[in-house]
């Protein structure tokens, strides 16, 4: 994917979850619900891999054990 | 194991405009309970003591309600930048991928939790060299 194609992709799945297709790298299913996204998984075809998408306007910061 | 590092946008401060960095990502499956998730993409996070995950991973597909997440599991407490502390609730589970498996690791969960992330306990003390490769964009994972 280059810079504009993950930028749509941001923009289009930002905060759920997907579930994407490991041989064409296309979307199978969405959600913002993850347990709802399993079960419309449950008919898709094998060999995906899950993921949350974050916005654009998040970044992350390490956790440290307190 | 080598695996290609995930290309990723990030909108850049100063120049206001977006910016691909390359992060070190695997899926993994978890099994707990005798249960298992799908192959899940988790952030490898030097900065992440133990291995955090969002506690919807295990309501959807590792059979805890909200009730048995909490009972019987090792309860820490975790902070981040801005000094906001969370409650985690540590679970024994086994780490699956193609290439290895890690059995009686805890992973965290966490409300509000927004990526998984798999840090130095648990995970990475599992290798004995983690090379992020920056040139060939590659993520190394030496057992």
């Amino acid at each position: 994917m280059d810079k504009e194609e993950l930028l749509r992709f941001k923009e289009k799945y930002q905060n759920k979850w997907v579930a994407i297709s490991q041989r064409t790298g296309r979307v199978l299913a969405f959600d913002k619900d993850l347990k709802k996204l399993s079960t419309k998984i449950k008919i898709a075809p094998k060999g995906y891999l899950i993921e949350k998408v974050l916005p654009l306007n998040i970044a992350f910061a390490p956790l440290l054990l307190v | 194991m080598i695996t290609k590092l995930s290309p990723e946008v990030y909108l850049n401060p100063v120049t206001g405009q977006e910016a691909i960095y390359y992060s070190p990502k695997v899926a993994i499956v978890i099994w707990c309970n005798h249960l298992s998730t799908g192959p899940i993409r988790c952030l490898i996070d030097t900065g992440a003591t133990f291995n955090v995950f969002p506690a919807e991973v295990a309501l959807a597909y590792l059979g805890f309600s909200k009730k048995s997440l909490v009972k019987k599991c090792r309860k820490i407490n975790f902070g981040g930048i801005g000094g906001i502390i969370r409650e985690a609730y540590g679970h024994l589970c086994t780490i699956h991928t193609p290439d290895f498996r890690f059995n009686n690791v805890y992973i965290y969960f966490m409300d509000n939790q927004p990526y998984p992330l798999l840090g130095r306990v648990g995970f990475m003390d599992h290798f004995d060299k983690i090379v992020i490769d920056e040139t060939r964009k590659n993520l190394e994972l030496f057992v």
